[in-house]
């Protein structure tokens, strides 16, 4: 009698455990780098030279705008060519490590810019291209959770420096295959000011090897339920980026 | 009787010269305070209002987009006054003979960069030949002291209306090392490409006067431009100073890929007229069709400065010349109740003798009618002198949210001489008239004997 009741509070006690959605060193979890590091090469933070196209269509109230830009990128570096609508051809956003500039035909010099700009209602400009979350944020694991019937590890990530987009962002990584799901964008109070979706429809061949690569973002303003941004990407592909090709003196004529 | 009244009036003023000089000068400096008091927020509500009206540019009336007050910076495409719109404000400001000018204005954010750098700005875009009107209007250089704010370089209107120009608060120009506008006699600007790891890179960037703007157009897409600074000015807060910026009305447009506007701001020939004119334009937009909203240059919701700081100027003013009268009606009654107490068997044998209460009474209060016309007169001499002398030394005059550098220059107002004046000639005559009401209606022999005390 004595012993089932003793087993009977062991199993309660690891229930609970269990529940509270903490980590136990049993579990065997993979590191938080290794995580970030397989997220963010589903998407676009690869080694090798990439393109894709992303169709970015943003709805802030009445008002709908849709931009479509072609992404090149390589290892830390990124640029977004502008190539509708028709007004806004030509213009180009070039990424380098944390870094971004905004390139518009005819302008004598490249515009410094925050990725941080338009971090509410509409997506960001960091989020339009490559994602390094490895690079730029501390992660820590803080929980499992299904995120849409799929098995997440929970990750709290925190800001390395003070240029990167968010300050903090809570990450769900899929336990079987690695990618990014869901993610809640902090502000610098801790509040939650947008949040995304991610959906990995696309696949990339690289070294024989086939991997899923996203293929649908969905932002929402977390307090404008009238505004959100969709970006769809399509025809991603390895190609062959030389280096210095995308280094911002390159775009300004 | 009414000549003997005065002079019985006349020789009882000479009796008690010195309490009566005492009460005189109580009653004429303290008409000189109320005169120095009124002159005084007079002054503030000109300086204010001309640096609202004029110095902000909000102008007499303001028109907006139905709703565009409170809702265009979250919404500038839904909420900001489309190209049909303006060009019908324009065809319907130019029936109304009151108005003086009128043109369109657009606000926005947007961020700055000197290539190395970029910092947020807050801009305001406006014809530069309207500007230029505006700020040479004799009213804005008279209560506004010509505090356009101009620190360095030149304003807008010198430069031609095809150049790409910007003028910079001077904290937002120290921010991106602009502190040397372009010189509008010299078209070179370099363009030369500047190494931001470069020690000597503060100086190169300081060097030439080109800027690189960029914002978010009001279809949502990013836009950019260059611009030369050609000038630095002064804000009255330090929020503004490190984020504040004029542009060309034109040039903003272009930034933000509209041909709309904020507002429609309309300046008056004479600001008296303006709820005429606001009558006679919501009736003539009514008649356009035109979805919009028409407001004072005073209303609160516009004018949060002016409004905040007007109540508060008066609540101050209110209050010492509140403090003021009460002491000049102490000093009254207190002069009074001592002459009456004094006088008390005087006026017992003056009633013995036939005079009546009225009678008493009618003296009592002529005697502090003399004295308070004499002080009155001696008051507004000393006023005269005392504001005179305050404007000739140009005391400075710091008004919190306008820019410094006004003076202390206050009105000297015929029609607030005459107010005040009768205010306080009522209050001494109340005073006086409260003090001997008491006494003269005692009995006689209660007067005679002085048992009335």
């Amino acid at each position: 009698m004595r012993r089932s009741m003793l087993k009977a509070g062991v199993l309660l006690v690891a229930t609970q455990i269990l529940g509270s959605g903490q980590v136990s060193a049993s579990q065997a979890a993979p590191s938080p780098e290794e995580l970030l590091k397989d997220s963010d090469r589903a998407r676009g933070a690869v080694e090798v030279g990439m393109t894709w196209n992303s169709n970015v269509e943003t709805i802030d109230g009445k008002n709908t705008s849709k931009i479509v830009y072609l992404i090149k990128a390589k290892g830390d570096q990124a640029v977004a060519e502008t190539v509708a609508p028709e007004a806004s051809k030509g213009e180009y956003m070039v990424f380098k490590e944390r870094n971004l500039w905004y390139v518009k035909p005819g302008m004598k010099r490249p515009v410094v810019i925050s990725a941080r700009q338009k971090l509410s209602g509409a997506a960001s400009n960091a989020d339009i291209v490559s994602t390094n979350y490895f690079r730029d944020y501390d992660g820590t694991i803080v929980g499992e959770e299904k995120v849409e019937g799929v098995d997440c590890w929970k990750l709290d990530l925190k800001a390395k420096a003070k240029n990167v987009s968010y300050n903090g962002i809570r990450y769900w990584i899929s336990k079987s295959n690695h990618l990014g799901l869901k993610a809640e964008f902090l502000g610098v109070k801790g509040e939650t000011f947008k949040h995304a979706e991610f959906k990995y429809d696309n696949k990339i061949s690289s070294a024989g090897k086939e991997r899923p690569f996203m293929s649908k973002i969905v932002i929402k303003d977390a307090q404008k339920a009238d505004s959100n941004s969709t970006i769809v990407v399509s025809t991603p592909k390895i190609i062959d980026v030389p280096d210095g090709s995308l280094d911002v003196k390159n775009f300004i004529k | 009787m009414n000549f003997q009244l005065l002079m019985i009036a006349a020789r009882n003023l000479s009796r008690n010269r010195r309490r009566n000089i005492a009460t005189g000068s109580a009653l004429g400096l303290g008409f000189a305070g109320l005169l120095a008091i009124t002159g005084f927020h007079e002054q503030i509500e000109h300086n204010l209002r001309a640096y609202t009206v004029y110095g902000m540019r909000t102008g007499h009336i303001v028109v907006y987009k139905h709703d565009g007050l409170e809702k265009f910076e979250t919404n500038p495409k839904e909420f900001s006054l489309d190209e049909k719109d303006l060009q019908a404000l324009k065809r319907i400001t130019a029936e109304i003979p009151e108005i003086e000018y009128d043109g369109a204005q657009i606000v926005g954010p947007g961020l700055v960069s000197n290539g190395c750098q970029s910092m947020p700005f807050y801009a305001t875009g406006i014809d530069p030949e309207l500007d230029r009107r505006l700020q040479q209007h004799p009213y804005n250089l008279r209560w506004n002291a010509g505090l356009s704010g101009l620190k360095k370089g030149r304003e807008l209107w010198a430069y031609s209306a095809d150049e790409q120009v910007i003028m910079l608060s001077s904290g937002l120009a120290a921010l991106v090392g602009k502190n040397v506008p372009r010189d509008p006699e010299s078209n070179a600007i370099s363009t030369d490409p500047i190494d931001c790891a470069a020690a000597d890179v503060k100086d190169k960037l300081a060097a030439d006067s080109l800027v690189q703007l960029a914002g978010y157009g009001w279809n949502g897409m990013m836009t950019g431009g260059d611009a030369a600074v050609t000038g630095v000015f002064a804000t009255p807060n330090p929020y503004l100073d490190s984020a504040a910026a004029r542009l060309p009305l034109s040039q903003l447009q272009k930034l933000y890929g509209t041909r709309g506007a904020t507002s429609y701001s309309i300046w008056l020939k004479d600001e008296d007229k303006i709820s005429e004119v606001i009558a006679t334009l919501n009736s003539k937009l009514a008649t356009a069709g035109l979805n919009v909203d028409v407001y004072p240059w005073n209303y609160p919701e516009l004018s949060a400065h002016y409004d905040g700081m007007s109540k508060f100027a008066l609540t101050i003013n209110v209050f010492i010349a509140t403090i003021i009268a009460f002491v000049v009606a102490l000093s009254v009654s207190n002069s009074a109740t001592m002459t009456i107490i004094e006088r008390a068997r005087e006026i017992g044998m003056m009633r013995s003798l036939g005079f009546t209460r009225r009678w008493i009474r009618v003296l009592f209060v002529v005697e502090i009618a003399c004295i308070a016309l004499i002080a009155l007169a001696s008051g507004a001499a000393f006023g005269f002198f005392l504001i005179s002398g305050l404007n000739a030394v140009g005391l400075p005059l710091d008004l919190p949210g306008v820019i410094a550098g006004l003076k202390v220059k206050m009105v000297i107002n015929p029609e607030t001489i005459s107010r005040s004046g009768v205010a306080i000639f009522l209050l001494a005559i109340a005073s006086g008239l409260y003090a001997v009401w008491r006494v003269a209606k005692n009995n006689i022999a209660y007067l005679l004997t002085g048992t009335h005390r």
